[in-house]
């Protein structure tokens, strides 16, 4: 077992499972937590983060495969997906293919949002390019909801990140967001709502 | 070169005199309320009274005379209406009648500024966590971004809040934090995260609602527990993120010894660097505006009184940072 990421909250560790190659990710304990909410934290979010995989799975969106799950070790062993990450790549890109692949990124997440999952840490880090599309990975923060606001945050959370990570392509979150709305009839809907929420935010111009 | 900063953003008003290199005085007041949260014209005709005293306090103690100071800086935005509005009209008027240039700085950037000058970070992450300001920012692109911020009200609110809705005075974070100290039991509350985001609001209702059952140490303890273990969160976030290996901390709220152990344990687990500059710093002050007021004119930034009016939405990222 290799250790190939320390995140913010988990470990990655390269692996095996029945012969595969295997992502091992393993929610370590936080020492600026205390233990009773620390213990609750990992353990929701371990659990939730199968379910959820498998749901975005059924709903068409690429995702690793499941292998199995330790709730006692706060464990998730999942396929390896050896991809690219958009976030290494949009700068390398040209303009045309810059474009293709963010109008993909605007289906991938209509089609985990229409089918009731927020990704809840939609950065570029978190998405891959694979031959037919996006590939999504880490639901640790991910929830199974209906309600538009939580996608509308979703949208936020990637549209910041976008700005932050990659603010010469700044204008492309618009095509991300044009490329959301038409493969969703509630897409929209949901847009609609991120403009209300970000007129909530601190420091923004009104007109 | 000297530099006077003026501050009066919010609750505080404050005086600092910066030689280019270091901090010569700062002199401060903040407005207290005698009995519920901060009113902005209030605070504002505070501020107006004690501007004289304080600027006459922090020219004595930096040894200078008036014909020494070469440069005025004030907090341009954000911040409240009317205080901004006293705080650049004390500036302007040193300007205009000492003849000497004027700068407009943001508060925000100012905390980040002095925060590297005395702990001697580079490049950090801030964790930002003030009465109205929670936001995880950092330099990228030549620009400080927010990359995570609070969805509704800042930390400070909060903790102000709930101890004025508990009958105790503003500023109430100080005293939440000597009531944790007693805290026993864990109270669990929403812990609320999306991405980089914070929101406290929910945590606010939920807490407000244990009164009636439960020790108010225990609901300090568990408010603390719980919306600095959100902070420290996504300010690793962000650090994964942006592969960035220092943290900064600044603001009124990481004067809190329980928060500052918290980004402090989360660093050394990370191996990445603490810094958080002593409270005085952390809180509003006028020695980071003179400091930021510096670094920009240095850099070549001008302003006519024209371009002096406040901006209460003065954003993080609408700065671009000439002088680094």
């Amino acid at each position: 077992m290799r250790l190939i990421k320390r995140g913010a909250e988990a470990e990655l560790y390269l692996t095996e499972f029945l012969g595969r190659k295997a992502i091992l990710k393993r929610r370590i304990p936080k020492g600026y937590r205390i233990r009773e909410l620390d213990d609750k934290i990992r353990a929701e979010r371990t659990r939730a983060e199968a379910r959820i995989i498998h749901r975005a799975k059924k709903a068409g969106v690429r995702t690793p495969v499941l292998y199995d799950i330790d709730i006692q070790e706060m464990e998730i062993i999942m396929e390896h997906l050896d991809y690219p990450r958009v976030k290494d790549m949009v700068g390398r890109m040209g303009y045309d293919e810059k474009r293709k692949l963010v109008e993909e990124i605007g289906k991938t997440v209509a089609r985990l949002h229409s089918a009731g999952i927020v990704h809840g840490d939609l950065t570029t880090s978190n998405m891959l390019i694979y031959e037919d599309g996006i590939a999504l990975i880490d639901f640790g923060l991910a929830e199974i909801t209906k309600e538009r606001e939580r996608m509308a945050s979703d949208l936020r959370v990637l549209k910041e990140g976008w700005r932050s990570a990659h603010y010469e392509d700044e204008d492309l979150v618009d095509i991300i967001f044009q490329s959301y709305e038409n493969a969703w009839n509630e897409g929209r809907e949901v847009l609609r709502m991120l403009e209300k929420a970000e007129g909530r935010r601190r420091y923004v111009k009104r007109n | 070169m000297n530099v006077i900063g003026i501050e009066g953003t919010a609750h505080t008003f404050s005086v600092g005199i910066f030689n280019g290199r270091e901090i010569l005085s700062l002199s401060s007041k903040a407005f207290r309320p005698e009995k519920g949260g901060i009113h902005p014209r209030e605070a504002a005709d505070h501020h107006a009274s004690v501007s004289g005293e304080i600027i006459r306090e922090a020219m004595e103690k930096s040894g200078l005379n008036a014909e020494d100071i070469e440069l005025v800086a004030f907090s341009q935005g954000p911040g409240l209406g009317p205080c901004l509005r006293v705080a650049a009209t004390v500036a302007r008027t040193i300007s205009i009648y000492r003849n000497i240039p004027i700068v407009g700085v943001n508060h925000c950037i100012a905390h980040m500024e002095i925060g590297k000058l005395l702990t001697g970070a580079r490049d950090p992450v801030m964790l930002y966590a003030s009465g109205g300001n929670t936001q995880v920012i950092a330099l990228a692109g030549g620009r400080y971004r927010v990359f995570g911020e609070t969805m509704d009200i800042g930390i400070g609110n909060m903790l102000d809040k709930f101890a004025r809705e508990s009958g105790i005075p503003f500023p109430g974070g100080p005293e939440i934090e000597k009531l944790a100290l007693r805290g026993e039991k864990y109270l669990p509350l929403p812990y609320s995260v999306r991405g980089m985001d914070v929101s406290f609001s929910g945590l606010l209702t939920a807490a407000l609602h244990l009164r009636k059952r439960e020790r108010a140490e225990d609901i300090a303890y568990s408010i603390q527990e719980t919306a600095f273990a959100m902070l420290t969160e996504v300010t690793e976030r962000a650090m994964a993120h942006l592969e960035k290996d220092e943290v900064l901390l600044g603001g009124g709220v990481a004067c809190n010894k329980r928060l500052r152990e918290m980004v402090k344990t989360m660093a050394e687990e990370r191996g990445a660097g603490f810094h958080a500059p002593d409270c005085k710093y952390c809180v509003d002050n006028g020695a980071m505006i003179a400091l930021l007021g510096h670094r920009m004119y240095e850099a070549g930034c001008r302003m006519k009184i024209e371009d002096t009016v406040v901006r209460q939405r003065f954003r993080t990222d609408e700065v671009d940072v000439i002088w680094d």
